[in-house]
């Protein structure tokens, strides 16, 4: 059976309560704490909450919106970027060493080991759904949490934005 | 007329084209017999990791781009060290060198591109090279040697990765490229300049405007003679000056060709069920509508999948194929996308840039009333690929522009502009 993860964008606060489950998800140590302040190696989100603009005409200023969050998003309604595991992967088509796949569950997993850092993946995805880590030389981007059962930032995440859903589920669910 | 083996599909080339034509077809027919055939021994490897072979960064197992256990799972017969040398399209069936003869429902030629050997004296001798195939970078590898020096004749993406690798195996590297600036095919003259100066601050040298004339030496290389008379002595010589599509089993059988193997907007050539895709492809270009060879990776799986679903009985149109380039070199990224120089001649094209020295930060995006057709991100490069996206939208983004130009560009800000297509409520992933 499989699950997909569905963003409702108009729920999300920004409140970013995913981005660090996320970071902790993925990082080697439990202690989220103690990855956060350390200066190297820092865990590293596959999701982002970013702002966007509602209005072009409104770029240059910015209002609040009401019923916001208080956090670092001050400008425009809050939008979680994160991988979408595409039916067509353009990230996976452009990956030339074979890191990126997608797997029979229509995960498109990533497997560092195969990473070379050469940003084919970065140019080809239209959503800028992956990040670079610099240091490593291999990208980072959502796994969906394979090992677990519900993907942490679903799990993290308190107003129904981001919920994880049966294919089958989500037509009846979409406005 | 009695054949070997028939499989319903058949596919000459075992790289980028022919694995996307394998997952094309297994998307829509699962069981269909599947042969793909190369005349390379090598289980399905990318050549682009050849450079990073050569560096040492990526050995015979990381090399290959699908598990080894790939042909089993995709129900795929390879055959493989054996080269395709005639197709007979009325009878449906190809003919191997070793005369074994394989009968198809329907052919996909992926034969991919060689590397262009120009005419000067001395392009023999031992010690001159190409890259292409895994052998070209086992062959590289086996001579390259710490303080040793390199001459590369090129510099492109092939020549350039090809720099990093030897210098990175502790040679001297040179390369020598005959127009005025690196890159000419991809990057406009900022960015090259941004390039070369990365690639200078590393210890590798570039002469630009210079050709190689001669290769010196008595019985292996020793030397070029430059085109400014100068003599450069150097241990290797490696040819990166481009590559020309592997069109010679096509054209006799018939098949239409130009530069590469013209085909339609469904991959088909104009024999009836023959296709083609990849290097040596000529395919409809998307900002042009023209047909044009991009030979690159991306374009290559896309339009092999595209050709095998069709071979399926899908009925999957091509929107035609951009050029598009990344590399990073000494911890550089650069993405360049689309048309990124029009020449000044055709005219009502904007130009738009940023630069950002200290940041090494450069992008620019060129505009086609008020669509954007191309552009260059050098340095925070994350947001090439929305960049890429508006592209391929034929998005007007002519009352944002400027915003598109921000360091900290992220597909949020692109989102309810009206640009993104997919600007929803609901994302699912
Ligand atoms: C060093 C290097 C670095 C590169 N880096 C990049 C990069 O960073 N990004 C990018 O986009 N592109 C890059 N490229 C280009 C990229 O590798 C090609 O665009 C891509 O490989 C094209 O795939 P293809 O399947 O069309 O052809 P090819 O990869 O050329 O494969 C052709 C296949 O056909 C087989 N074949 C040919 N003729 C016959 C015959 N008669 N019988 C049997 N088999 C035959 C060959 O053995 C091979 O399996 C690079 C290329 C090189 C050489
Ligand atoms: S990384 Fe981008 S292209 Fe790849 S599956 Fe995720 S959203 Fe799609
Ligand atoms: S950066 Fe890594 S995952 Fe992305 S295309 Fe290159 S090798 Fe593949």
């Amino acid at each position: 059976m499989k699950k997909r993860v569905v963003v409702k964008f108009d729920k999300c606060i920004g409140c970013r309560s995913c981005e660090v489950a996320c970071a902790r998800e993925h990082s080697q140590k439990l202690r989220t704490e103690e990855r956060i302040t350390a200066d190297t190696n820092k865990p590293v989100s596959r999701i982002a909450i970013k702002p966007t603009f509602s209005d072009p005409t409104e770029c240059e200023e910015l209002k609040p919106i009401k019923g916001q969050s208080r956090n670092d998003i001050k400008t425009g309604k809050a939008y979680p970027i994160r991988c979408r595991h595409c039916d067509d992967p353009k990230c996976v088509e452009a990956c030339m060493s074979g890191a990126l796949m997608k797997n029979d569950e229509g995960v498109v997993v990533h497997n560092p080991d195969k990473c070379v850092g050469c940003w084919m993946c970065i140019m080809a995805c239209p959503f800028g759904a992956i990040k670079r880590d610099v240091k490593n030389k291999i990208i980072v981007k959502c796994d969906l949490c394979p090992h677990r059962e519900t993907p942490a930032c679903v799990e993290a995440c308190k107003t129904g934005a981001i919920i994880f859903l049966r294919e089958e589920e989500i037509p009846e669910w979409g406005e | 007329m009695p054949l070997d083996f028939q499989f319903k599909y058949v596919i000459i080339g075992n790289s980028a084209a022919g694995i996307g034509c394998v997952e094309g077809i297994r998307r829509i027919d699962k069981r269909g017999t599947i042969a793909i055939i190369s005349e390379e021994k090598m289980h399905t490897y990318s050549r682009c990791l050849t450079s990073y072979y050569i560096a040492g960064h990526v050995d015979d197992e990381k090399i290959l781009f699908r598990p080894r256990d790939y042909y089993e799972r995709k129900n795929v017969t390879p055959i493989l060290g054996k080269k395709a040398v005639k197709i007979f399209p009325n009878e449906n069936y190809i003919v191997l060198n070793d005369g074994t003869k394989i009968g198809y429902s329907s052919l996909m030629i992926g034969t991919g591109a060689s590397p262009v050997v120009y005419d000067i004296p001395g392009n023999n001798k031992p010690g001159v090279f190409v890259l292409r195939t895994y052998e070209d970078a086992r062959k590289i590898s086996e001579a390259a040697s710490a303080g040793k020096r390199a001459v590369i004749m090129g510099g492109g993406l092939v020549g350039l990765k090809a720099a990093d690798a030897l210098h990175a195996r502790g040679m001297e590297v040179w390369v020598i490229v005959t127009s005025p600036q690196i890159m000419s095919q991809t990057m406009d003259k900022e960015g090259a300049e941004i390039l070369r100066k990365q690639l200078e601050e590393n210890g590798i040298r570039i002469l630009t405007e210079t050709n190689v004339e001669e290769i010196c030496g008595d019985n292996k290389v020793e030397a070029v003679r430059l085109s400014t008379g100068q003599k450069l002595s150097c241990d290797i010589v490696i040819f990166a000056k481009g590559v020309r599509p592997n069109i010679g089993l096509a054209k006799e059988a018939g098949i239409q060709t130009d530069y590469g193997i013209l085909v339609d907007a469904h991959m088909r050539t104009n024999v009836q069920n023959i296709y083609a895709a990849g290097d040596v492809a000529e395919a409809k270009d998307f900002i042009t509508g023209e047909r044009y060879v991009h030979a690159i990776w991306p374009n290559a799986v896309e339009q092999g999948q595209i050709a095998g679903q069709n071979m399926a009985g899908a009925d999957v149109e091509y929107n035609g194929g951009i050029a598009m380039n990344s590399v990073d070199l000494f911890g550089l990224a650069s993405i360049a996308v689309g048309l990124t120089r029009p020449r000044a001649k055709d005219g009502g094209y904007e130009i738009i840039s940023r630069s950002v020295p200290d940041k090494k930060f450069y992008r620019k995006l060129v505009l086609k009333d008020g669509i954007i057709v191309g552009a260059i991100s050098i340095g925070a490069v994350e947001a090439a690929g929305i960049l890429t996206g508006l592209i391929k939208n034929r998005a007007n983004v002519s009352k944002f522009k400027e915003l598109l130009l921000s360091e900290d560009l992220d597909y949020a800000k692109v989102v309810g502009l009206g640009i993104a297509s997919d600007a929803t409520k609901m994302a699912t992933a």
